[in-house]
């Protein structure tokens, strides 16, 4: 494949673009074509300042939706700019991929079952067996495997011809980012779009989930899952978002088990049964059990219940095999062998490593049988060729003829840039047919540029028949007799779901804890530093070392250092650490960063809304970082103002778009107890120490008023305030929403969500812990809260003390009964020859697995 | 020859065990020379889900899992095996030499040479590198009948590497029981396959128990014995051919198999995964007693 070279890439300045738009695009560029005319017409009004608007608000609504994120900055780059296909090359695609279809289930079908393939020179056996994707033992024939979908890498040269570079065998990856694609281009060029008469991809996605529904026909209600890596997996945000525009449940390979020969889904009221699995995992580490390779993605004895029948794999098992260089080197021969044809969609030639001359390898790059890692291209790595050749079985290698692919424009910071491309393009096979998706993902070959990414175009296909368009609107899903929504019915949330939502709530209230503490710091310093005779220093510097400590901000520290306290612990600085140190476990940037990263777990759950709020509060977070020492307190009270904001639009908008079906409660739940844990904090803090009558007032004043309840304090108590009301208030007043016996009263409303628990004619533990946790709290008194002995509040001290330990264990529980998903298996120490051995070693191995993986 | 063959697995862990799911290769194959008359597999605590299976190189597998919580799981396989002494090597087949199975083996041209090529492919555990092939090579002379080749080499094993169950364990590499000369029967084994595949020949991993006779005037100890590993050579008009480097003999009667594969990994005796367990002891006790 044609690496980009920089500085051969044309590169135009802004003005005219598409003067040097259509001289760049002329080789793209076909007479008679209605579609080009019209999109050149629409093109032609744009302005530079359009362009840049158009590529802005593409940025914007991809990273709403995940595809650029804060782990992958600048990952996929779409185009403002739509590739066009004209009609002729379009109709070639169209049937190269329908016969490549034809052959590859022939192929794969000969070589699983009757091998006449290999027994007669078809296939050489030797390569294909020592390829790392050949899985040796494993019996493909238990497998009946064929393609379900694929994918195919095009390269399209100057002369139009058409060249597969890489199949996509195991899973379409990219189909989802082509949806996306899809879905932002037409909202950003929808005159465009509408004038051109492009083909739509709406009803390819139906066919697909058709498709998978005739798979689970036996199945009346079958459940259909996404297998994905997690979002470690650089097509992860596809996954979701196909998940969510199919309608499938999206899962890790520990929300899944395998029990009696069957596939289950680890959902929060038990074990669901999964018919259909949509893997976006390879061959290779799909069981870590029957495997040889233990692979940490892998799912212990999936491929037992695949062979029993008992699940339906997609694409199935052993697909991979097609992707293999003995099979791809050979599908022209095969293709004329097999069916009597040449192939439309060429294969790159194939030489053996010891007929090609090594003084002339401009055109050729070298690769091996057995190692997928070798990829050298003659032109540039001319001498470790020879090395390696000289070294190595040259029966091991073989050199590929590269293909000098064509090169379109794209508007790269604010200007035309030509880079070569390739065109991933799909299809699905059912029923003995092929359906080609008419669009491709057109992507930029060669690797990331700096700082660019991965360029990547919407590529429109004229719509052969503008009259279809009207007739697929009313091709509507197939309706079945199902019973109404499974998962509504059943209640059911995969048990990672459950708990990544139980994070996120404890996560948003954690920020918001930490805003409204710093709020209060900055009001009471900045007063400080005007008034030095300010009366309220004590109850300050208790607020300051209560950060210092961690016991105001999580983790919520118990008890006081006992290292020596600072002189002066009064200072700008431990704002601005509080807000941006990345040592520090509750600081705002910790504390954002886990909201983004939460609420990307759960995207699939995310309304659109909902994903703009987050956009924003990445784009904060993103700010958090680069905020300077020297920030004035202004600057930082600002940026606390605005997150704060932000997490409550973001908090009402999931409320208002989850229900407790998909976890609300759980939502709701992280909350309350992430809420507790701050009061528990709070109330150690500044009133467990007994403190002179001034000093005190001023720390209930700061407690109250980081609590949002200064103002209800004041009017409830009007002349009576006191620590004891303070006391009453943020502990016993059960009708206070920011009160710890109002949390304790919503998780037990709130347990009520949680699926049947196990229990013989008396109460669960989780229901019996709550009792307690509620006698615990509402048999106090407050009078007694705030007495003190010795100068400390001692009663209220053992109260906080005792309920942050039935938390604890309400934690614990919650994590040991319903998140059973965080159970994983581990590999078991291999029967040695030996007597004895232990399990180092195998610790050892898993960690090795996880690290390479 | 007919045997009775315990053989019982232990783990011990320090943390519950929820649920544990697991491979079994321990049930005798029936071959041209060896008929399993009885098999039987007890595992406390006891499995709610148990079937056997046959894996890609025809062993047969127990899966089953264990869903009671549990510190100790044992595994015992019990069986009764029928040995008898293999036919003398067809004349023919003693005569082909090495070279000529190498070539066929490059090109299969019927479904017995295609059976046999995967195992001509070096594994992970089964790589050969020039040494190791050089030392096979003074063995393999040209134009030496396969077999004959074979046999010395296996002595050639036998002879430069000591029997050292301290030295290595299944992680220890190749080359550095290459290097070290020492090893147990799994070692020696891995490394006969490596020669072989390192000549382009097709060799396979043969696992199962050899009977161990005591001292002179010594009574057998109970769980003295240990499973065994050799090797088997791909001749063809014969098939499989057994050696033992360890002991430097061609399998006969002392010799039962449980199962074959490309290397220790394919015929692993139990593995499995589980959900918890934190540390862990494995025990295993083998006793093989002629009945």
């Amino acid at each position: 494949m044609n690496q980009p070279d920089s500085n051969a890439a044309q590169s135009m300045t802004s003005d005219n673009w598409f003067t040097q738009f259509c001289e760049l695009n002329k080789a793209n560029m076909h007479d008679n074509n209605t579609m080009q005319e019209v999109l050149y017409r629409q093109l032609s009004q744009l302005s530079n300042d359009d362009l840049h608007a158009r590529s802005s608000e593409i940025v914007r609504l991809m990273r709403s939706n995940g595809f650029i994120d804060g782990s992958y900055n600048g990952q996929w780059r779409l185009d403002p700019i739509p590739h066009l296909l004209d009609s002729e090359t379009w109709q070639q695609i169209d049937f190269g991929l329908k016969q490549r279809a034809h052959l590859l289930n022939d192929i794969l079908g000969d070589i699983v079952n009757d091998k006449n393939l290999l027994l007669n020179n078809g296939i050489n056996g030797k390569q294909l067996f020592s390829h790392p994707q050949y899985q040796g033992e494993s019996d493909y024939r238990q497998f009946p495997a064929s393609l379900f979908f694929f994918a195919v890498d095009i390269g399209i040269t100057e002369d139009n011809e058409l060249f597969a570079l890489q199949d996509h065998c195991q899973f379409p990856r990219g189909m989802g980012l082509l949806l996306e694609n899809r879905i932002i281009s037409r909202r950003v060029m929808s005159e465009e779009f509408r004038q051109c008469g492009v083909e739509r991809v709406a009803n390819f996605f139906q066919q697909v989930n058709n498709a998978i529904s005739a798979q689970t026909q036996h199945a009346p209600d079958a459940r259909v899952v996404i297998l994905t890596k997690g979002p470690t997996d650089q097509y992860y945000s596809e996954q979701v978002y196909l998940a969510t525009y199919l309608g499938h449940t999206l899962v890790k390979s520990t929300d899944l088990t395998v029990r009696k020969g069957s596939l289950w889904l680890k959902a929060l009221n038990g074990l669901k049964k999964v018919d259909v699995v949509i893997r976006w995992i390879e061959d290779s580490a799909l069981d870590s059990l029957e495997q040889t390779e233990y692979s940490i993605y892998g799912i212990p004895g999936l491929l037992h219940a695949i062979r029993s029948g008992n699940v339906a794999l997609l694409n199935n098992y052993g697909c991979g095999l097609l992707q293999i260089p003995a099979i791809q080197n050979r599908l022209s021969v095969l293709s004329e062998t097999l069916h009597g044809q040449q192939l439309t969609i060429k294969q790159p030639q194939a030489f053996a490593a010891n007929e090609v001359n090594l003084s002339a390898l401009e055109s050729l790059e070298l690769r091996s049988y057995s190692d997928p890692t070798l990829k050298l291209d003659g032109a540039t790595n001319a001498a470790k060729i020879s090395e390696i050749m000289s070294e190595q079985n040259t029966e091991n290698l073989f050199f590929r003829q590269k293909v000098k692919l064509k090169q379109v424009p794209f508007w790269h910071q604010d200007k035309l840039v030509q880079m070569p491309v390739v065109f991933r393009c799909f299809a699905l096979c059912h029923q003995g047919q092929t359906t080609v998706l008419p669009s491709a993902l057109c992507i930029t070959v060669g690797g990331k540029r700096r700082g660019s990414g991965i360029q990547i175009k919407d590529t429109w296909v004229q719509c052969f028949n503008p009259d279809n368009i009207s007739e697929e609107k009313l091709r509507l899903p197939e309706i079945t007799e199902k019973s109404g929504d499974m998962a509504l019915m059943e209640g059911y949330i995969p048990s990672r779901t459950a708990e990544n939502l139980y994070r996120l709530g404890a996560s948003i209230e954690r920020t918001e804890n930490t805003c409204r503490l710093l709020r209060v710091f900055f009001d009471r310093y900045t007063e400080w530093t005007m008034y030095p005779n300010y009366r309220a220093t004590n109850a300050l510097e208790i607020l300051a070392r209560g950060i210092i400590d961690q016991r105001l901000i999580a983790p919520f520290n118990a008890e006081k250092k006992n290292t020596k306290p600072k002189e002066k612990p009064l200072s700008k600085q431990l704002g601005y650490e509080t807000i941006t140190n990345k040592a520090l476990t509750g600081s705002l940037y910790n504390t954002l960063s886990s909201v983004c990263s939460m609420a990307r777990d759960v995207r699939e759950l995310l309304s659109y809304d909902s994903q703009r709020i987050l956009e924003h509060l990445e784009t904060e977070w993103r700010r958090l970082e680069r905020m300077h020492t020297s920030a004035s307190i202004h600057v930082m009270q600002s940026a606390i103002d605005r997150i704060i904001s932000l997490v409550m639009a973001f908090r009402g908008s999931l409320a208002d778009s989850l229900s407790n079906n998909t976890g609300d409660f759980m939502f709701d739940m992280g909350i309350r107890c992430e809420r507790l844990k701050c009061l528990f904090g709070s109330m150690e803090t500044m009133l467990g120490e007994e403190l002179s009558r001034e000093d005190q007032r001023y720390a209930l004043d700061i407690l109250l008023t980081s609590q949002v309840s200064s103002v209800t304090h004041r009017r409830r108590y009007r002349m009576h305030q006191s620590v004891s009301t303070g006391i009453e208030l943020l502990v016993l007043a059960y009708e206070y929403p920011r009160s710890i016996a109002f949390q304790i009263d919503q998780l037990m409303a709130l347990n009520n969500f949680l699926p049947d628990k196990p229990h013989l004619g008396s109460l669960a533990s989780i229901d019996k812990l709550l009792l307690k946790f509620k006698a615990d709290c509402h048999l106090s008194d407050a009078t007694v809260l705030a007495s003190a002995e010795n100068g400390c509040r001692s009663n209220l001290l053992s109260l906080t003390a005792l309920l942050r330990h039935d938390l604890k264990h309400f934690s614990d529980l919650l994590n040991t009964q319903f998140f059973t998903h965080t159970k994983v298996a581990n590999k078991r120490p291999w029967a040695v020859m030996s007597e004895s051995s232990d399990s180092e070693s195998v610790e050892s191995e898993n960690k090795q697995a996880a690290e390479k993986e | 020859m007919k045997y009775r063959i315990e053989h019982k697995t232990t783990y011990k862990y320090s943390k519950d065990v929820s649920l544990t799911q697991n491979h079994a290769r321990l049930t005798p194959l029936n071959l041209h020379n060896q008929t399993c008359l009885h098999t039987q597999l007890i595992v406390t605590p006891t499995p709610d889900y148990a079937v056997k299976v046959r894996d890609r190189f025809a062993n047969i597998v127990t899966v089953f899992e264990v869903p009671t919580q549990h510190k100790v799981m044992e595994v015992t396989a019990i069986s009764e095996v029928e040995v008898i002494a293999a036919q003398a090597n067809d004349l023919f087949a003693k005569n082909i030499s090495w070279e000529s199975v190498r070539e066929e083996l490059a090109n299969p041209f019927d479904n017995d040479y295609l059976d046999a090529l995967p195992y001509v492919i070096s594994t992970s555990l089964t790589t050969a590198n020039q040494q190791m092939v050089d030392y096979a090579l003074t063995s393999f002379t040209p134009n030496r009948p396969i077999i004959e080749a074979c046999e010395e080499l296996m002595g050639k094993i036998y002879q430069d590497f000591a029997f050292d169950s301290q030295f290595s364990t299944i992680n220890t590499p190749l080359v550095d029981v290459f290097k070290h000369k020492k090893g147990v029967c799994q070692d020696f084994a891995h490394l006969a396959i490596a020669c072989l595949r390192g000549l382009g020949l097709a060799a396979r991993y043969v696992s199962g128990y050899i009977e161990t006779l005591p001292p002179p005037g010594q009574e057998k100890l109970v769980g003295a014995d240990a499973s065994h590993a050799w090797v088997s050579l791909f001749v063809p008009t014969i098939g499989w051919l057994d050696f033992d480097p360890t002991n430097n003999i061609q399998p006969q009667e002392q010799h039962v198999v449980l199962a074959v594969g490309r290397d220790f990994s394919d015929v692993t005796p139990l593995k499995g995964v589980m959900f918890g367990g934190g540390s862990q002891r494995l025990s295993v006790a083998v006793d093989m007693t002629r009945i």
